[in-house]
């Protein structure tokens, strides 16, 4: 039985030039990078953009690397660098939460009869990014909060905080529907 | 502790972040009030929506952009995958093993040669009719 090689041992590679290492992580984890990328810019040529950048980075900075065991966090906060990138590229808004959690107001008339799962789908691209981002590391990536907070640049208790309105907010649009 | 607070505690009891010491307190709140426990199911409800999400659909584009881009910083200058030129490694290694072993089998040779030569030799008696008279 052929043993798969651990990130850690990619990433030493990686640190060698080997270009099979750092294509053997990119097919580990384009897909994980690619839908977090997706989800929070809501664009599909943008989130391969996105992507196609992440890994570039991570090729160009691999040797700063000094912990491969945070490799998946730190990867993460390359997707997230280049996401937000794009959005200040695109945008004028800052991104900046304020209280309420939800960018669009109105949803009822889209939902009426969405499955569940589509239903949470739409509900979660709604979510503001600050509060969408935290959500989809913890569920996707079952990322710990300190490695969200981390990625985000953010305090524990404030990734605590917004994990927690993302849920409420989610539960109270759910309600009806459940 | 308000039912805020226990949802609060709920969420990171979810996520695996809440001291072991207090999930019994939790535990024990959510059996007792119908609101927690609604925000329990919920959250469950959003945590399998979420994850039974099927894959979203991704193109194959970036793929040649990301691997070609490795190949050209691992300094692989010609138009070889990544794949031949290991393979191209892997070849060279495995002949220089091969030239290794031969010349430490032609050592050990040499030295089995040496060895002989330096011992007394032990030849048979030349045969009387082949010795010359004095």
């Amino acid at each position: 039985m052929i043993e798969q090689n651990s990130d850690v041992q990619l990433i030493h590679r990686m640190q060698l030039d080997d270009s099979r290492a750092l294509a053997e992580l990119y097919s580990r984890y384009k897909r994980s990078v690619y839908e977090y990328c997706f989800r929070l810019l809501q664009d599909r040529q943008n989130a391969e953009d996105a992507t196609q950048n992440t890994f570039i980075k991570v090729q160009q900075s691999i040797r700063e690397l000094r912990n491969p065991e945070s490799f998946k966090a730190w990867m993460f906060t390359i997707a997230r660098n280049e996401v937000y990138a794009h959005v200040r590229r695109s945008r004028s808004n800052g991104l900046e939460g304020h209280e309420d959690v939800w960018e669009v107001e109105s949803l009822h008339e889209a939902f009426v009869h969405q499955e569940q799962a589509e239903l949470v789908q739409k509900l979660l691209a709604q979510l503001k990014p600050e509060y969408r981002e935290v959500l989809l590391l913890v569920e996707y990536e079952q990322l710990s909060y300190a490695d969200i907070a981390s990625i985000t640049g953010s305090t524990l208790s404030s990734v605590e905080s917004r994990i927690f309105k993302a849920r409420k907010a989610l539960a109270k649009k759910l309600k009806p529907y459940l | 502790m308000s039912c805020e607070e226990y949802q609060q505690q709920v969420s990171k009891l979810l996520d695996n972040a809440l001291e072991k010491s207090k999930a019994p307190e939790v535990f024990g709140h959510l059996g007792g009030c119908e609101r927690c426990r609604d925000f329990f199911e919920s959250t469950m409800h959003i945590r399998l929506a979420m994850r039974s999400a099927g894959s979203l659909p991704m193109s194959t584009a970036m793929d040649a952009k990301v691997l070609q881009f490795a190949v050209a910083q691992s300094g692989g200058a010609d138009d070889r995958g990544p794949v031949q030129r290991l393979g191209q490694h892997r070849s060279l290694r495995s002949r220089i093993s091969t030239l290794a072993l031969l010349i430490m089998v032609t050592l050990f040779i040499g030295l089995l040669f040496s060895v002989n030569i330096d011992k007394p030799s032990q030849a048979e008696p030349v045969p009387q009719e082949l010795v010359q008279p004095r």
